[in-house]
């Protein structure tokens, strides 16, 4: 079962800091240790601003770290169809709000949930005036009732 | 959230809800907020949650026999059942059932390829087979094939179909209800019916003689609710060995007519796939006084249209066209199709694409090596299913802020006549204009050419993009005033929307009216006789059982 009161103060952190800081990286790698010692796959967004440094730091501690682009069909296809098949699994990430769209629709399929999602203070501008917007979330299995 | 189906007290759904656990199983009938929160439609154009359509439970056989069941069970209790397949028709509802309350069931669990044919060129899937797990099934197999693929892929080929989906190959493979050869259904009475060859025991051919003998009911399940698919086959294109592209400019606003009828020649002698039109006039819409000749009430300028395309040194149209076959005959046709507007258009152009063999890399399909900026995806192209389509879109209940990038389907049947296109573009702008909705139809918006022999012409994306439904009271204009707006203008012409989720299905069956709704009574007589009970989807399609019918 997920650790709520984890979730919130992750949460709260995280939306009181740019992504810039690396120390987030530290504060968020802690947290998911302490609340997902199994978490499956880390999710991180190549259109993020940090990304470069927080790969550096997430990958120090020896979190599963994956790329995207928005696009998420390559990773569903090799990595998580298969594995999700097999079981319901524990995801986490910050990615566009497109990614989590994708994933959280697929993950209602496979008995998993959305446990999680922050909005974060960074926007990548699109054409036409829009903002794409970026959240941290967690995905993880679900019991049913 | 969760309300009770219909007519039924609590204790009632109990017991129901109880036989169908003892039917699936606890773990496959789902009851509580949480998990119908599955089962919503986030594209819902009426947020207000009291509008909303929602199940009272949902539940998840594994088999056939399982199905029979649960329907028996909605037979005894009078439970409305909502049959989805792998439950993205976003933009139509979704998972959502047609009335609250339903039962939602949910057929992703049958989710067996029975079969696939490279020789004869043709499979048997069940409902919960998707589009990426038919193609992994071809990948793995090395199977020379294609599946027709809509955007998302993540879609069911089978509950596509029952919604009229199209794709973007060739005309036969991508007007999908055409593709379906051989379906199997569960009746609302419980039993199992097969149409057209798989009438016949031991039947070698139930994929590739569509009609059987006598009349064939195949036709009644799409957009219908006569019963729940379970099985379905489908004529897959053999894979071709090269692929070759072009694109097409005129230069003149008129010489669209010349255009479409060339392409319309072409792709009725099955030569093309199917063609992307467009116009690079679109960069002057940035220009207020373009934007405002480009939006004129009662239409465009002729003259005016084409002093700007001049002035700019644009040409006023484009198609981009695609072949497939051999790389001898692609290029046949592509030379031919070069002949033919050479011949039609003075000032026309032909600009060579890319000649490619198949199957395209990766590279290949995510880049665009054409020598002009084209608007084709190339994965649906080459009948590799994806889920790219939703870079930068989404919306989903964690996300309720990304209003203005909703979908809302809506796509009205048109000829493939530029006459008409040029009517479609000022009748729609005009009818929203009229009800004080923003849309970004202009006097440059081109249909789609997915269904073969027709057009479709869009306004659904046109009133999202234009905001127009970003915001609760948005959303409830374009609900209440806006489509009813279009339907009713359409109507006026001659033209009709071909597809609506739950809240609009209603009132695009009230269009389809001739001789005093002759077509509608067919199809209730036929409802009321096949399901006395009304228990399956009721309302959709615009069709209601004779219980639900008198309710107002």
């Amino acid at each position: 079962m997920v650790n709520r009161r984890a979730f919130i103060k992750t949460s709260l952190v995280m939306s009181t800091l740019s992504l810039a800081e690396t120390s987030l990286a530290d504060v968020l790698s802690k947290e998911m240790e302490k609340t997902y010692p199994t978490l499956d796959h880390f999710l991180l967004d190549q259109r993020l601003s940090s990304h470069g440094s927080l790969v550096q730091s997430l990958s120090k501690q020896r979190l599963p770290l994956l790329s995207v682009n928005g696009d998420v069909t390559d990773l569903w296809t090799d990595t998580l169809a298969p594995e999700w098949k097999q079981a319901p699994a524990t995801l986490a990430g910050i990615t566009g709000s497109d990614v989590l769209f994708v994933l959280d629709t697929l993950a209602r399929d496979h008995r998993m949930r959305l446990m999680h999602s922050t909005l974060l203070p960074e926007k990548l501008a699109l054409p036409g005036g829009d903002a794409l917007e970026f959240h941290h979330w967690i995905v993880a299995p679900h019991t049913m009732s | 959230m969760a309300v009770l189906p219909p007519g039924l007290n609590q204790s009632q759904f109990n017991t129901a809800l109880t036989r169908l656990r003892q039917v699936v199983g606890s773990e496959w009938v789902l009851s509580s907020d949480e998990d119908l929160v599955a089962y919503q439609d986030f594209w819902s154009p009426a947020p207000a949650p009291e509008d909303r359509l929602v199940p009272s439970a949902a539940v998840g056989p594994d088999n056939v026999e399982q199905l029979q069941a649960i329907v028996q069970i909605a037979n005894e209790f009078h439970i409305p059942l909502y049959p989805i397949s792998t439950g993205k028709n976003f933009g139509y509802g979704g998972p959502a059932p047609n009335v609250s309350g339903s039962i939602v069931v949910d057929l992703k669990r049958m989710d067996r390829i029975l079969e696939v044919n490279d020789k004869r060129n043709f499979a048997l899937v069940e409902p919960g087979v998707s589009y990426n797990d038919l193609y992994k099934h071809i990948q793995d197999n090395d199977l020379k094939v294609w599946v027709d693929t809509p955007d998302p892929g993540w879609g069911s080929p089978v509950g596509n179909t029952m919604d009229r989906g199209i794709g973007y190959t060739m005309s036969y493979y991508r007007d999908h209800a055409t593709a379906m050869h051989g379906l199997e259904a569960v009746l609302p009475n419980g039993e199992i019916m097969r149409t057209g060859m798989g009438a016949l025991p031991g039947s070698k051919t139930w994929q590739e003689y569509r009609y059987g003998f006598g009349p064939d009911p195949a036709g009644l399940f799409p957009q219908g609710n006569y019963g729940i698919v379970t099985k379905m086959g489908l004529r897959l294109m053999p894979q071709p060995r090269h692929w070759r592209t072009g694109m097409i400019t005129v230069p003149k606003r008129r010489d669209l007519g010349p255009l479409i009828d060339v392409v319309n020649y072409l792709s009725d002698l099955f030569m093309i796939g199917e063609p992307w039109y467009g116009s690079p006039m679109r960069v002057l819409l940035e220009d207020h006084e373009f934007r405002a000749a480009a939006t004129r009430r009662g239409g465009a300028d002729e003259a005016e249209m084409d002093r700007w395309a001049e002035k700019a040194g644009l040409h006023s149209w484009q198609v981009e066209l695609q072949f497939y076959g051999s790389e001898g005959t692609t290029l046949a046709n592509w030379n031919f199709a070069r002949e033919l507007i050479m011949d039609a258009v003075p000032g026309a152009r032909a600009i060579d694409g890319e000649s490619l063999a198949v199957p395209l890399t990766s590279e290949q399909i995510a880049s665009n090596g054409a020598p002009y900026a084209s608007n084709m995806r190339r994965n649906v192209t080459q009948g590799v299913p994806g889920l790219g389509i939703w870079k930068y879109l989404g919306r989903t209940e964690a996300m309720p802020e990304a209003w203005a990038k909703g979908h809302l389907g809506f796509f009205f049947i048109i000829p493939r006549d530029a006459d008409q296109v040029f009517q479609a573009q000022h009748v729609f702008a005009d009818a929203l204009a009229d009800v004080g909705i923003p849309s970004t139809i202009t006097a440059l918006t081109t249909p789609n050419n997915w269904n073969p022999f027709c057009f479709l012409f869009s306004a659904g994306f046109a009133l999202v993009e234009g905001n127009a439904a970003g915001s609760e009271e948005g959303s409830e204009r374009v609900r209440e005033t806006g489509m009813q707006a279009m339907l009713e203008k359409a109507a006026e012409y001659g033209w009709a929307e071909y597809r609506a989720g739950p809240h609009f299905q209603d009132a695009v069956s009230s269009h389809y009216s001739w001789n005093n709704y002759s077509l509608r009574r067919f199809n209730e007589t036929l409802k009321d006789a096949i399901d006395p009970n009304g228990i399956i989807a009721p309302g959709r399609g615009g069709i209601w059982p004779a219980n639900y019918r008198n309710r107002g």
